[in-house]
């Protein structure tokens, strides 16, 4: 039963991250990705998102060590942050400049949310152990 | 309305599915693996989707069910504690970013193929033209 709510309170985390993600990606005003079609941009939205979501889990994961067993971490690092945060959608992206010839662009891309995102989370796990300690 | 509603529902579905699947890959497997596996699967299928399906199936699918499926944020977790681990372990400063650099290029080129081979199928199923 456990199990069972704990899994429920991370499908609703997933749900309220993934509808963030998609917010932020109205905002940018990104269109749906078809391959094949000529059309790619630079994937702004979804390095914001996977970049903020990086920095959040950083924070979290240390700030959150003292829930244990409780329906914080659940909900906020493994549903808001994991529904927020996506990979298959930076695939995609990838995949569509690539598909538009813009080789660069995609090495780019790719390179920068993950350089980007390795210091988000170092960022966010060494500032809050800092906060934490004093 | 709808689409909201779709994005909600695929991640709903999605989120709990990557806990699971985390958790039973982990038993055997370290968490970048278990990720790597997740992450290929989630864009196999985001790949897939996107020649087989449209509209709001589509959107469920991709922005809702392998959006949340897949995960960067927890990637980068487990990649830093894999960084922590190799520099407590002592490992020469060299072979730590070529074994970093391994780990980040396996982790993105084979979602990448991935998302391709799911693509490929879903034209090799349904060609319009």
């Amino acid at each position: 039963m456990r199990e069972a709510s704990r899994l429920l309170v991370i499908g609703i985390g997933g749900a309220f991250g993934a509808l963030s993600r998609n917010g932020i990606a109205q905002l940018f005003g990104s269109a749906p990705i078809e391959l094949g079609d000529q059309i790619a941009s630079f994937p702004w939205a979804t390095l914001t998102v996977n970049v903020i979501g990086a920095l959040l889990i950083g924070i979290l994961a240390v700030a959150l060590m003292a829930d244990g067993d409780g329906y914080l971490r659940p909900f906020l690092i493994t549903g808001f942050l994991g529904g927020f945060t996506t990979f298959s959608a930076l695939a995609l992206e990838a995949a569509d400049l690539m598909d538009n010839n813009m080789w660069l662009t995609a090495l780019v891309y790719l390179a920068v949310t993950v350089g980007a995102g390795l210091v988000a989370v170092q960022f966010g796990i060494r500032a809050t152990q800092r906060m934490v300690k004093s | 309305m709808i689409t909201i509603a779709a994005i909600a529902l695929g991640a709903f579905i999605g989120a709990p599915l990557r806990a699971l699947a985390e958790q039973y890959a982990s038993r055997t497997r370290s968490a970048l693996t278990s990720l790597l596996i997740i992450n290929s699967l989630g864009s196999l299928l985001a790949g897939f989707s996107l020649g087989a399906f449209s509209g709001d199936v589509q959107t469920f699918l991709i922005t809702g069910f392998a959006g949340a499926f897949t995960t960067f944020s927890g990637w980068t977790l487990a990649l830093s504690m894999f960084s922590r681990n190799l520099i407590e372990s002592g490992v020469s400063p060299s072979a730590r970013f070529a074994r970093m650099g391994f780990v980040i290029v396996v982790a993105i080129g084979i979602p990448v193929l991935s998302l391709w081979l799911g693509w490929l199928f879903s034209e090799f199923l349904f060609v319009t033209n």
